[in-house]
């Protein structure tokens, strides 16, 4: 019984570091859930998820210019 | 769109249940009408067991997507209506969730009573959990169990010294498997909910 406490202890103090450190780095490494919103507000695209019979998730997917195509400069300033 | 948070994008969404229903009346019905229409003409399989394993495009061949469009386009201006609705008066329909609520997943039964929109604040993207991203945990905790297991199982096993290797292979090797078979059934999962071929995600 205790081995088992213990060792859950450590698996998850390791996944807690693990989550920490990604966090930290998501500045430079962005997660793969940024990176879709990213990608929703390059294409100007807001999607829907309906998970439950009342509602869901929503990602507000505008542009910030309100259309696509814009230079690179001003797609990475507003990224 | 929030005012006082300009960069959020993500939200939890709740619409009123009106809209909710001409949704699934109208629109969900009849997408499904066409997919089935097209899975039987390609004869689908039938077993559950052998749908599980089919190697068979997500979405149905000679999928005729073009008759659900007038709906699609009525529900998606309805939607963006709604949208709009909340964009206009921020501050009115976007909130904080309360804690109790976010413990107990209740959905705001005044708001929709009042058949109005609401939208939550969700700066942790738990939308992800749709995506099955959300079970890091869960994972945890299986692996977990199955350390123990293994290693309780092969104490009686005096001479086995390396329990705890062991016991950390058994564990990876099933998170690898699990991590295979979600890939692969979430692909084809999304696939088949965004009628977008599989072959296209990335």
């Amino acid at each position: 019984m205790i081995f088992f406490f213990v060792s859950t202890l450590v698996m998850y103090a390791i996944a807690g570091v693990q989550y920490g450190v990604r966090y930290a780095v998501k500045k430079w490494y962005p997660l793969p859930t940024e990176e879709f919103t990213d990608l929703c507000s390059v294409t100007n695209i807001s999607v829907m998820i309906f998970d439950d019979s009342y509602g869901g998730y929503y990602i507000h997917g505008r542009s910030p210019y309100g259309y696509t195509e814009i230079s690179s400069e001003n797609l990475l300033k507003s990224l | 769109m929030s005012p006082d948070d300009p960069s959020l994008q993500t939200y939890q969404i709740y619409i009123p249940l009106e809209l909710f229903r001409t949704y699934r009346t109208t629109y969900v019905q009849e997408l499904n009408l066409t997919v089935n229409e097209a899975l039987q003409k390609n004869q689908a399989l039938s077993g559950a067991a052998s749908k599980f394993f089919s190697r068979d495009n997500a979405i149905p061949k000679g999928l005729d997507i073009d008759r659900t469009e007038s709906t699609r386009k009525i529900m998606n201006k309805l939607f963006m209506r709604c949208i709009e609705q909340v964009r206009a008066e921020p501050k009115k329909y976007i909130k904080e969730r309360p804690f109790i609520d976010r413990l107990f997943n209740r959905p705001p039964i005044d708001d929709l009573k009042k058949e109005r929109p609401v939208l939550f604040k969700d700066k942790w993207y738990s939308f992800s959990n749709f995506f099955l991203m959300g079970m890091d945990w869960d994972f945890v905790m299986l692996d977990s169990c199955i350390l123990s297991f293994v290693i309780q199982v092969s104490l009686y096993d005096v001479e086995l010294d390396i329990k705890l290797l062991l016991g950390l292979l058994v564990a990876y090797i099933t998170d690898q498997g699990l991590f295979f078979i979600r890939n692969w059934r979430g692909r084809r999962n999304l696939a088949r909910h965004t009628l977008v071929d599989d072959k296209f995600l990335f």
